[in-house]
């Protein structure tokens, strides 16, 4: 009887130990700084993360695009454990980006967690940026212009005075 | 005098317009080779295809602009015939492999009911090295039945007019096709 009941009792702590429910990371607040940045700047992203179960990683996934027409590679950085919150301090690289996408990759207990959503984050512009730094070569068509003008005038002067 | 003049003026004007149209000209030229692993595990390439314009589509499944390409590829491959031409999309994401991208084919087909049915590979980090313009996709790049590279550009693309909600910077790649195959 004592046996029967050691064994069950050891079966129902088995089965209990695999369906322990594992606590998955879930990332609560994230700051950005500066709130508004500006292409080329430094931003820094920071997360704070619960739930998980022995953080051991946790890596931000950041693309940088130029608004629905294109984008350049997702970059993988590892955020740094700043005073109990995940820190990232990203360079962006492209000026003529309008924003940057992001969302995180958690290593918690030997998983990986991988957060749904990206945020977008929209850069500040100048004002006075054109947007297109002028695919044509810029200037031939006004100096075109302007030698057309200065022969057509020497011609007529020349016409003038014979 | 005026006779030499009129010519010196004509020669400058002409010197500028060729040289304001033909800055790109050396890259178009050359016959270019590449080679891609295609979903299947085999390998492709460029010459593979010699006699048919390719476009060359660089993608990745992380990138919305190049999702946002692919219905109007498929407006592409539905309007020529496939003894004219031929779509290649180049997965230039090294972490996306060939099951990957199989589902999310499978994914993208489902969702928005388009069927992408021409080629899909995966790049070694050559096409990339090669014709991606400051990492930027999606890049389309256009090839002419022997190889030569006649257009490419970074961003998102449609086929022949700009659909609505796409961005007015959207490259149109009708008019650059039309003038391969005509």
């Amino acid at each position: 009887m004592k046996n029967i009941l050691m064994a069950t009792i050891i079966i129902i702590g088995l089965f209990v130990s695999n369906s322990i429910v594992i606590a998955i990371p879930v990332v609560e607040d994230v700051t950005i700084n500066p709130m508004e940045p500006t292409p080329l700047s430094t931003v820094t992203i920071t997360a704070t993360i619960t739930n998980g179960e022995g953080i051991d990683e946790v890596h931000l996934m950041i693309q940088e695009c130029k608004s629905d027409v294109l984008c350049f590679f997702m970059e993988n950085h590892t955020m740094n454990l700043v005073n109990g919150e995940y820190q990232y301090n990203y360079k962006l690289q492209h000026e003529d980006a309008t924003l940057f996408k992001y969302n995180f990759v958690i290593l918690s207990n030997g998983k990986w967690f991988i957060t749904e959503e990206t945020t977008d984050v929209y850069l500040k512009l100048d004002s006075g940026d054109s947007g297109n730094g002028g695919n044509d070569t810029p200037g031939f068509e006004l100096i075109l212009l302007l030698i057309a003008i200065f022969v057509g005038v020497f011609l007529l002067k020349r016409k003038r005075y014979r | 005098m005026k006779k030499v003049i009129i010519t010196l003026f004509l020669l400058v004007v002409l010197s500028f317009l060729i040289l304001s149209g033909c800055l790109d000209d050396s890259e178009k030229e050359d016959i270019h080779e590449f080679t891609f692993t295609a979903l299947d595990g085999s390998e492709k390439h460029l010459s593979d295809y010699r006699g048919k314009v390719v476009i060359l589509d660089l993608w990745a499944s992380d990138c919305p602009p190049c999702l946002a390409t692919l219905p109007e590829l498929k407006k592409i491959y539905e309007s020529y015939s496939r003894d004219d031409l031929e779509i290649i999309s180049v997965d230039v994401d090294p972490s996306e492999g060939a099951d990957y991208i199989k589902s999310f084919i499978e994914w993208f087909e489902g969702n928005y009911g388009v069927e992408l049915n021409w080629v899909f590979g995966m790049d070694d980090g050559s096409i990339s090295e090669k014709y991606l313009n400051e990492g930027a996709i999606p890049t389309v790049a256009l090839f002419d039945q022997v190889g030569r590279l006649q257009f490419r550009k970074p961003g998102i693309c449609a086929y022949d007019g700009i659909p609505p909600g796409y961005p007015a910077e959207t490259n149109l790649l009708a008019p650059e096709i039309n003038k391969l195959i005509d």
